[in-house]
């Protein structure tokens, strides 16, 4: 990009350079290829100068100067490399080598090491320096990282990336000299700290003091890391659809890393949350690698792809000759792509007319479409990066985030930067130690407490486009104390405080939003759901969108729901059902209107990757193994329903698990009624169309 | 005029450890009493507390350079027990080819760099040749096949891990990385010369023994137990099973889960060994005494379950599954060689395997259990890793039995019924002495492994006084009279 | 140099430094006649005298008394001492005991391990006494070559090796450092 930035000249290493002014000298030497070591020094944070790994000669002083908090200057000559400074680099090393127990040959890190790498590099055979031997405490209280104090070279990166990135603040220095520590909360163990274990402190970590525990020893010698691929890719574990790069080698995940990382046009500076870094690096269940069939005993037996997709048109066609399309159901999971949605649809209305189609999600669906035709209002929400803009944000919601970890981070982040003002109906939420106000009213009372807040809100407005429905609540605010109705929820005096305060922000706002949490649209019902449209609608601008996210369960709900794969009505008590097709994606368990309906079940057949649980297992007689969700490509809605986003596949799925669309498309031919589409392209372009012309 | 002598033999050399000798004479110059001292301990059990458990078949793979696969896969399994997981089939079918590995490079040492010497040599050869420099030298088309035996193991090693000692591989639920069908096809290239020099191994132990029938008898032979891991048909098996003990007339004593060891066996420890000694629990100290690693194994089970392997071990039956020899020490260096074929055969079996080339390598998921017991039979013997962690996985205590361990006690009958075979009247000559050590050697103690607990072994006969006093140290030198 | 006379010792350390050196196979049949082993324990030389050695190689830390005098020896008596391996040069995995007293290593492995039955530290004058500290052979011998990993490559060890043989005091090029 051409900027009109004022420029400087520099010498480096004897070479004239024309640079931007305002560049540090570090900075200014990369962009002219040239290699200075740093070890505190990262991209995603801020400077620091605290290694001085990256000391340079400056009009040659015979003071050394750390390159990465020297700003450049006009006529500035630096030499980045000569005898003097490589000694000094390899001394520091040795101190940081001496200093703690490093330890190599053990490390689980060793290879994937930049304090290593420096060594190699200097040719450090040995300490001149003597070792204290001293030993450091390990911090192993989380599942997921270790902190090694032995391996820590406190460079302060971790304490950098989790304050600037994460806005967390969770880790900082304690102690002071040569007992210095990266503390949790000053002096907390992981586990006991408010730490939300996104991460991001092993991600930006130089050496192997913070590393992943379920992937150790990846790249010690003799594993090259040449055979390493990496791939971007997007996590679909919820509708954030967070940018990643995998790390695969021979096909096993190694990493899961942010591929935006520190990016500040990104309302969360390219963050990626706990599960998406780490619950897919588990094995969530026991994985299925062939057809299997239900014997008489009730064990299962393997058998072949034939043979299983046979088996199941056969009995489906039967089931439907017999008893009719109405004794067929079908169920299928919104963490599968849009075009898996799509055929999964198509496959059991056309092949068998089955009596009803849902997804495991279904019920938040049609919580909305129920507030849609309640409040009579288009529902049309904001994007995620939508929340960069806001500047006061009303979350409604128990344990709003549970499966979005990283929103409430992105708030904590805007409220330590004093960019918005956050308050939340609901309890639970720990990792938003940051917000403004809080009205910790129960799940019951979310509903009542929404009510009175749009009441309240109403009275202080006059809404840009309104409606009758609005103006009835507008006259019926007038008249009522909300205040009374809070007393009723238990709010104190100060909470009470509180809401007037929050009502009056929100009234006023430049830019409010309301954010509803997946539990508050939940398979339970979702209280408030239908005020919270009605207040955001109050503070509507009439471009035609809401204030308004609504966070969904899965990480394609809003392309399910799209696609038309969940039921607009909910699965009727006694329905009769006698067969079912399920397709099944990350262990789903079905909701108990689903699942009560399992009684008279004569035949179940479910598509899943891994060994169903349940009532799902219990009930069923044919698995067909179908990719994880990382071994296929598939294309993805965004949380608004505006975007659709590639994911691209990472893995290679076990040789007899076949492709989730080839096998639909198989037991379609089955059953005699082929589908019409079978190319992955033509079925991207098809869900893409239904999904952005709406 | 000494009446009383101390003879001390320091490092017992061509033994992976640090150990030494000490035969206390009478005053008529026989033997009084002979120990196999091991001298180093270093402390893993200790120091390894408070680890994560993950780190561990790393850090006790250090316990050995000769056997890391071994330690790893000990320790690994005891991580799988933490887990509470059944690992993938390839994964486990991946181990047990390293394994294969490692067995097929520390038997092809064993054979041909440390016992060979003696073997070919001869016992009263000159100490200054009768190393692997002097077989390099004398037998070099033998020795070139043996350096390529061992390295063809190392290669299986460095196939699966990167590099040929101290590999990353094993980690608790399965393995790092697959095979390629690519480096399969180049290890199975390797086969026919490892069979060929496995063969001129057998035949050259076969004939040496059968030459020498009446040493192989009186030899450091004696009654003990023995013991080693079976699969489900009593056959063996070096990476799984059931530990079984079996009586000197190979009658099953006990047969058991290896989780269970602590019921069977016990250590006794004697003050002037850094080694403890393990013994059978039912048999008490020392009555308890049993024997493992390759003889061990081969008295112990009931087949093999290879056919060339099954084969040879029938015709070693043939000869020597009889009261009066089966005790023998030097069919160590036999039944190893039958080991090495076994090894062979089932690492080809395992390249064979479509099963060795699946993608599901690793279960990756949280401890359950807060106590794990990994056991594996090593090169040497069986090997228990005894883990237990705290709730987050680190280790609060930390048992090891290693191969060498077990075999203590054997080892110090060994010797002494050597030094009171050789050394007669004061009698002392440094053919003899070697022949102590050769009765150490049979046994192939690694004590890298065994000094896991600390110290350090070099061999050196002492002899002692009857009154204590020291009175010669056993010096070899390359001129020939191995002491002052 | 002339075929130098190399003396081998193993003190703290698992013997990989020693398999690695082995792992040159075939390359073995060519270092081999170059060198005279006068002590290694893969010959059967027995003295820990190290007369007239050129070179004294030494793998593993040290850790008791005994180990302190075998490299205290050989140091006297060589010309060239290398330090082969992570324990000789940094002092290994072994240091892991540093923090713990003797004493209550002791007490855990010969008394307090669940399978042992009557223990009792060892204390025959026969063995060898810690030290406190397992520490690496620089800090209290003067070494002179260094040959870093856990273990180090065959190669490395091959080079360093052949350096010395042609007069030269090798230290091994970045691509050949390792330390796992």
């Amino acid at each position: 990009m051409e900027t009109n930035t004022e420029k400087v000249k520099i010498v480096l290493d004897g070479r004239e350079c024309r640079v931007d002014k305002g560049l540090t000298v570090l900075e200014a030497t990369r962009q002219n290829g040239i290699h200075i070591p740093t070890l505190c020094h990262h991209p995603a944070v801020s400077a620091w100068g605290g290694c001085r790994m990256c000391v340079v000669e400056i009009d040659g002083s015979p003071r050394l100067a750390a390159s990465c908090v020297t700003p450049v200057r006009d006529g500035m000559e630096v030499v980045t490399s000569n005898e003097r400074i490589t000694e000094s680099r390899r001394l520091i090393l040795e101190f940081l080598f001496s200093e703690r127990n490093h330890n190599c040959m053990f490390c689980s890190q060793s290879g994937e090491c930049e304090l290593q790498d420096m060594a190699y590099d200097l040719q450090m055979d040995h300490l001149s320096v003597f070792s204290s031997f001293d030993e450091f405490p390990v911090d192993i209280t989380n599942e997921y990282m270790g902190l090694d104090h032995n391996r820590c070279i406190l460079c302060g990166r971790c304490v950098r990336a989790c304050a600037e990135i994460t806005g967390a603040h969770v880790l900082d220095f304690t102690s002071r000299g040569p007992n210095t520590l990266i503390g949790f909360d000053l002096n907390e163990t992981r586990e006991n700290s408010t730490c939300f274990k996104c991460g991001v402190c092993m991600e930006v970590c130089p050496t192997g003091a913070i590393y992943n525990r379920l992937r150790t020893h990846s790249a010690v010698t003799g594993h090259s890391k040449e055979a390493w691929e990496s791939i971007d890719s997007v996590c679909p574990l919820c509708g954030l659809l967070c940018p990643t790069t995998s790390t695969v080698c021979d096909n096993t995940l190694l990493t899961v890393e942010s591929s935006a990382l520190g990016d500040v046009s990104r309302a969360d500076r390219g963050q990626l949350c706990r599960r998406g870094r780490f619950e897919v690096l588990e094995s969530p269940g026991e994985r299925v690698f062939d057809p299997m069939i239900k014997d008489d005993a009730g064990r299962w037996a393997k058998t072949d792809w034939e043979n299983a997709l046979g088996h199941v048109a056969e009995i489906l066609n039967h089931m439907r000759d017999t008893h009719g399309g109405g004794s067929i159901f079908g169920l299928v999971s919104s963490m599968c792509a849009n075009e898996n949605l799509m055929l999964f649809r198509d496959l059991m209305t056309r092949a068998w007319s089955a009596g009803y189609v849902d997804t495991f999600d279904g019920n938040c669906w049609r919580n909305i479409l129920n507030a849609r035709d309640k409040t009579a209002l288009q529902i049309r929400e904001m994007s995620v990066d939508s929340i960069s803009e806001a500047d006061f944000i009303l979350v409604i919601g128990e344990h709003a985030f549970e499966s979005h970890p990283v929103v409430p981070a992105i708030i904590n982040k805007k409220v330590l930067d004093k960019e918005a003002e956050v308050a939340v109906v609901g309890s639970g939420d720990f990792h938003m130690p940051q917000i403004n106000y809080r009205l910790p009213v129960g799940e019951e009372d979310i509903e009542a407490t929404v009510r009175a807040m749009l009441k309240k809100v109403l009275t202080l407005i006059r809404p840009a486009v309104s409606s009758l429905e609005l103006k009835k609540f507008q006259a019926a605010g007038r008249q009522i104390d909300s205040a009374e109705i809070l007393e009723e929820q238990g709010l104190d005096q100060k909470e009470l405080g509180d809401f007037d305060e929050i009502a009056r922000n929100f009234a006023k706002a430049a830019s409010p939003l309301v954010l509803i949490g997946a539990r508050s649209n939940g398979i339970q019902g979702a209280p408030g759901l239908k005020d919270a449209i009605r207040l955001a609608f109050a503070r509507n601008t009439g471009s035609g969108r809401l204030p308004l996210i609504i966070f969904k369960p899965f990480g394609n709900s809003a392309g399910a729901w799209k696609l038309g794969a969940a039921s607009p009505v909910p699965p009727p008590a006694h329905a009769g059902w006698k067969a079912g097709l399920v397709m099944a994606a990350n262990g789903e368990t079905p909701g108990r209107m689903v699942a009560d309906n399992f009684d008279m079940l004569e035949f179940l057949a479910v598509f899943s990757p891994f060994f169903p649980k349940g009532a799902l297992g219990k009930k069923a007689n044919v698995i067909l193994p179908v990719p994880l969700w990382m071994e296929e490509d598939g294309s993805y809605t965004s949380m608004d329903g505006r975007e659709v986003i590639f994911k691209k596949r990472v893995l290679d799925a076990p040789a007899n698990v076949k492709d989730s669309r080839k096998a639909m498309i198989a037991l379609a031919e089955k059953a005699g009624v082929p589908l019409e589409h079978h190319d992955l392209n033509e079925l991207q372009e098809k869900t893409r169309v239904l999904i952005i012309e709406e | 005029m000494e009446a009383t002598r101390k003879i001390t033999i320091d490092p017992i050399s061509r033994i992976e450890g640090h150990g030494k000798v000490v035969i206390n004479l009478d005053e008529k110059g026989d033997v009084k009493d002979a120990k196999f001292h091991v001298t180093q301990i270093r402390g893993f059990e200790k120091f390894c507390e408070g680890r994560p458990f993950e780190e561990m078949p790393v850090i006790t793979q250090r316990i050995c350079g000769i056997c890391p696969v071994s330690h790893q896969l000990a320790s690994a399994k005891a991580c799988d027990a933490i887990l509470g997981v059944k690992i993938p089939e390839t994964a486990a079918l991946l181990r047990e080819l390293m394994h294969m590995g490692q067995f097929i490079q520390s038997h092809a040492l064993h054979f041909f760099y440390l016992a060979s010497p003696d073997l070919l040599l001869g016992w009263d050869a000159n100490p200054a040749e009768r190393n692997v420099v002097g077989v390099v030298n004398k037998f070099p088309e033998l020795a070139t096949k043996g350096i390529r035996l061992r390295k063809f193991g190392q290669e299986i090693i460095k196939a699966l891990g990167g590099k040929k000692i101290h590999p990353a591989f094993s980690v608790p639920g399965g393995v790092i990385n697959g095979l390629s069908r690519a480096k399969a096809r180049e290890l199975a290239d390797g086969f026919e010369e490892a069979y060929g020099t496995c063969r001129i191994a057998i035949d050259t132990i076969g004939k040496w023994v059968g030459d020498n029938l009446e040493e192989a008898q009186k030899f450091a032979n004696f009654r003990s137990n023995y013991a080693g891991l079976v699969d489900s048909e009593g056959r063996l098996n070096l990476y799984d099973g059931q530990m079984r003990i079996v009586d000197p007339d190979r009658s099953i004593l006990a047969q058991f889960d290896p989780a269970d060891y602590l019921n069977y066996i016990g250590e006794q420890v004697e003050p002037w060994s850094y080694l403890k000694f393990p013994f059978f629990r039912d048999n008490g100290f020392p009555d308890g005494c049993y024997r493992v690693g390759p003889l061990g194994r081969i008295n112990a089970v009931d087949a093999i379950a290879t056919p060339m392997a099954n084969e040879e071990l029938q015709r070693f039956r043939e000869k020597f599954d009889r009261a009066d020899i089966r005790g023998g020490s030097l069919l160590y260096h036999y039944a190893r060689m039958i080991e090495l074929l076994y090894c062979l055969e089932k690492a080809g079996e395992i390249l064979k395997d479509e099963r060795t080339y699946g993608s599901d390598i690793r279960k990756t998921m949280h401890p359950s259990n807060n106590k794990g017991v990994g056991v594996i039979e090593a090169p040497r013997g069986t090997l228990i890793h005894h883990y237990e962690v705290d709730k987050y996985g680190a280790l609060t205590k930390v048992n090891l039995i290693v191969a060498t361990g077990h075999n203590n006690m054997a080892m110090n009958n060994s010797v002494g019924l050597v030094a009171r075979q050789y050394i007669r009247n004061g009698d002392v000559q440094e053919g003899i002495l070697n022949r102590i050590e050769g009765a150490i050697r049979c046994y192939d103690p690694c004590l890298s492994c065994s000094t896991h607990a600390l110290g350090q072994m070099p061999l050196r006969v002492e002899v002692l006084s009857a009154n204590g006093d020291l009175i010669h140290e056993l010096q070899k030198d390359p001129e020939g009279l191995g002491y002052a | 140099m002339e075929r130098p006379r190399i003396a081998t010792v193993w003190l703290e350390g698992c013997a990989g430094c020693h398999m690695s050196f082995l792992d040159n196979d075939e390359a073995l049949l060519e270092i081999l006649p170059q060198i005279e082993l006068i002590d290694s324990p893969i010959t059967d030389f027995k003295h820990f005298d190290f007369r007239d050695a050129d070179v004294g190689i030494i793998e593993g830390a040290i850790g008791n008394d005994e180990q302190l005098e075998i490299a205290r020896r050989l140091r006297q008596r060589c010309n060239i001492l290398v330090a082969w391996g992570d324990c000789a040069v940094f002092g290994g995995i072994n240091t892991l005991r540093n923090n713990i007293a003797t004493r209550d290593l002791l007490s855990y492995c010969y008394v307090d391990s669940p399978s042992t039955v009557n223990g009792a530290v060892p204390d025959s004058t026969e063995l060898p006494k810690l030290l406190e500290k397992v520490l690496p052979v620089n800090q209290l011998v003067k070494v002179d070559v260094y040959v870093p990993g856990c273990p180090p490559s065959a190669e490395a060890i091959a080079y360093s090796l052949t350096e010395i043989l042609k007069g030269r005091i090798p230290v091994l090029p970045g691509s050949m450092i390792h330390f796992d």
